[in-house]
C-alpha cells in the first residue's frame, strides 16, 4: 500500500517526462519526403532522390533521378528536363537544374537543385526515352 | 524500500521540472511548428561559411590582414578620400544611413550592407557579379563610386603593399609610367587600354583581381551578429526561461506570427540570414529615374561579357564547378525588375529602405507589402496582405528584434 504513492508519482513523471521530450521534439518531416512515382501516363515508374539526404536550404545539391518501363525494366539513354516551384508561392525554383551524366542504369545525375526556401515544393520531369514522352510530378515538403 | 522511494522521488523532480519546461513553452505563445519556423530564421540554423573555390584565398589570414587594409584604403579613388569603407561603414552596419551611395559622385542604387556577405551567391542588387572578390573590384572603376583605373590599382599596390602583395601572390611585376587605363573607363582610359600589350594587361587585371580577393577574404570575416530574437528562440528551444535581455512581448510575438504567416514577409526572407539569396519584384518605383532601372533582367548580359566571373580565366575554380553560373535561371520576363532580397537583420536600424532607398521608414515599408500595387514595368510578385493596424504595429515590433 506504501508503495503506491511511489509508483503514482514514478508513473507521472514518466508521463511527464515523456510529453517534454514530445513538445520539445524538432518539427516532423526530416530534410526531404523523396518517393517514387508513375509517370503520367504511366510510361515510366521514377524514383527522385537527393544525393545527400542532409543538403542544406539555399544551397547547390545534386538528384539522382532513376527511370524503369511499368514491367520494371532500367531506362537507358533517356532525356530529361526538370523545373519545379512552391505551389503556395507561386514561385519556380531559383535555378534551372539539368542532367549532367548519364551514370548507367536508368539513373541520372541531376546537377543544379536548389530551394530557397522551406515548404512544399513541386518537381516535374519530362522524360523522354526513344519516342515515348511522359511526365512525373512529385509534391515534396523539405 | 529506500530505494524505491529514492528512485520515486527522483523521477518526481525531473517530472516536474519537464512539466515546469512545459508550461514556460506554453507561456511563450508559440506553438510546436512556430517555434520550428522561428528557429528556422535563427544564427542556431546558420550553416558554416561556404567555401569560394574562385578564391584560392577566400580564408587566407594574410589575405584578410591585406582586404582590411585595403577596404579602407583612400588611395584607390580619384580624389584620394573614397574607400570601401567610405559607404560600407563599420559601425553603421557597413552601409551608410543615405538613400543613394555618394563616392565621387552619387549612385543609382542604396549601399547594401555587409554582414553575412559571404554566405551570398550574387552580388550586387541584381546580382551581376557571381562573387565577392569580383563585386569588391566593381566600384573601383565605376565613375561615380572611386573613380579610379585598374592600371593606378596596380601601380599603387606596387608602391604600398609589395611585400605584403607578394607573400600571398608571388612577386609584382614592374609597371612604370602607365598612364590610367581600364576597358572600363572614360574614353582616354579605354584608348590607353587598348594602347598596352596583351601581357600587360593581363598583369594588370591579375593585380587588379587579387586585390579584389584579399577584400572579399576580409569580408567573409563580417559575421552576422546575434540579436534579441535569436536570443529568445534559443532559450525557448533549449527550455530555458529567456533572459531580461532575451524577452520578447507579446506584442513582439504576434508580430512573428505575422511576418511567418500573414504577412507573407518569409516568402523571401528566410532562413538564418532572413533573405532568400534570391530576386523578385515588389512593385516599387525608382528613385529618381522613373522605370529605368531593370533590376536582375539586364545582369545576364553583363556577367556573360564579364572576364571576372567564376567561370573566367582570373578564377581559381574549375569552370565546372562554378554551378551558380552554369544553373542560373535567365529569362529576361521573369526577372525584369526584380531586386535581390535583403537580410534583414539589424534592419530597423537602416533607413531609407529598399533598393534605391525609395521608402523612409518600415511603416512605409509594411503599407507598400500591404497595398502590393500592380508593377509598373514586370511582374509584381505580391498581392494584398489585408493587414489590421494592430497586426502592421505588431509586425514592426518584431521587425525591431531583428
Amino acid at each position: 500500500m506504501r508503495k503506491l504513492p511511489v509508483l503514482l508519482v514514478a508513473i507521472f513523471g514518466v508521463a511527464a517526462v515523456s510529453m517534454a521530450l514530445i513538445m520539445f521534439k524538432p518539427a516532423p518531416g526530416g530534410p526531404y519526403d523523396a518517393n517514387t512515382h508513375d509517370s503520367a501516363a504511366q510510361h515510366f515508374i521514377v524514383k527522385f532522390t537527393p544525393e545527400n539526404p542532409d543538403f542544406q536550404h539555399n544551397s547547390l545539391h545534386t538528384w539522382i533521378a532513376e527511370v524503369k518501363t511499368s514491367s520494371g525494366a532500367l531506362v537507358p539513354n533517356a532525356t530529361i528536363t526538370i523545373d519545379g516551384r512552391m505551389p503556395a508561392h507561386g514561385h519556380a525554383l531559383p535555378t534551372r537544374p539539368q542532367v549532367t551524366e548519364d551514370l548507367g542504369g536508368g539513373r541520372y545525375k541531376i546537377d543544379g537543385m536548389r530551394f530557397n526556401m522551406a515548404g512544399q515544393w513541386q518537381l516535374n520531369l519530362a522524360i523522354t526515352a526513344g519516342d515515348i514522352t511522359d511526365t512525373v510530378t512529385f509534391d515534396m515538403v523539405f | 524500500m529506500h530505494r524505491l522511494l529514492l528512485t520515486g522521488t527522483l523521477v518526481a523532480a525531473f517530472g516536474s521540472a519537464a512539466i515546469a519546461s512545459v508550461v514556460l513553452f506554453r507561456d511563450t505563445g508559440l506553438s510546436d511548428t512556430e517555434l520550428a519556423v522561428a528557429r528556422n530564421l535563427t544564427l542556431a540554423n546558420l550553416p558554416k561559411m561556404p567555401s569560394d573555390p574562385s578564391n584560392a584565398v577566400a580564408d587566407n589570414a594574410g589575405a584578410i590582414a591585406l582586404g582590411a587594409l585595403l577596404f579602407s584604403d583612400t588611395g584607390m579613388s580619384a580624389n584620394a578620400n573614397v574607400s570601401c569603407a567610405t559607404c560600407h561603414q563599420e559601425d553603421r552596419q557597413f552601409q551608410d544611413d543615405q538613400q543613394l551611395a555618394r563616392g565621387i559622385g552619387t549612385t543609382t542604387r542604396r549601399t547594401m550592407p555587409l554582414r553575412g556577405v559571404g554566405y551570398q551567391s550574387w552580388f550586387f542588387w541584381d546580382g551581376r557579379k557571381d562573387s565577392l572578390w569580383s563585386q569588391a573590384i566593381g566600384p573601383i572603376e565605376s565613375a561615380v563610386e572611386h573613380g579610379f583605373t585598374r592600371s593606378q590599382v596596380a601601380i599603387h599596390v606596387i608602391a604600398t603593399y609589395r611585400d605584403r602583395y607578394a607573400r600571398l601572390f608571388g612577386s609584382l611585376p614592374k609597371l612604370a609610367d602607365i598612364p590610367p587605363a581600364s576597358p572600363m573607363g572614360d574614353k582616354s582610359q579605354q584608348a590607353n587600354w587598348q594602347d598596352l600589350p596583351e601581357n600587360t594587361r593581363d598583369e594588370i587585371n591579375r593585380i587588379f583581381v587579387n586585390i579584389g580577393k584579399s577584400i572579399a577574404a576580409f569580408e567573409r570575416t563580417l559575421a552576422p551578429l546575434e540579436n534579441r530574437f535569436d536570443r529568445y528562440v534559443n532559450a525557448v528551444w533549449s527550455g530555458q526561461t529567456p533572459s531580461a535581455g532575451a524577452m520578447l512581448t507579446r506584442q513582439e510575438i504576434n508580430g512573428f506570427k505575422v511576418f511567418a504567416g500573414k504577412g507573407q514577409c518569409t516568402n523571401c526572407h528566410n532562413g538564418p540570414r532572413l533573405t532568400d539569396e534570391f530576386f523578385h519584384n515588389t512593385g516599387l518605383a525608382d528613385a529618381t529615374t522613373p522605370y529605368d532601372d531593370r533590376g536582375r533582367a539586364t545582369a545576364f548580359v553583363q556577367l556573360d561579357s564579364d572576364p571576372f566571373t567564376c567561370a573566367g580565366r582570373y578564377s581559381d575554380a574549375e569552370p565546372e564547378s562554378c554551378g551558380d553560373l552554369r544553373f542560373m535561371a535567365r529569362e529576361f520576363h521573369l526577372f525584369d525588375r526584380t531586386f535581390k532580397s535583403p537580410s534583414l537583420r539589424g534592419v530597423t536600424d537602416r533607413a531609407p529602405f529598399m533598393h534605391a532607398g525609395q521608402i523612409g521608414t518600415l511603416e512605409q515599408v509594411i503599407e507598400h507589402y500591404n497595398n502590393a500595387f500592380p508593377a509598373l514595368l514586370g511582374q509584381s510578385e505580391i498581392t494584398p496582405l489585408g493587414l489590421s493596424t494592430r497586426e502592421k504595429a505588431a509586425l514592426l515590433a518584431f521587425l525591431r528584434t531583428l
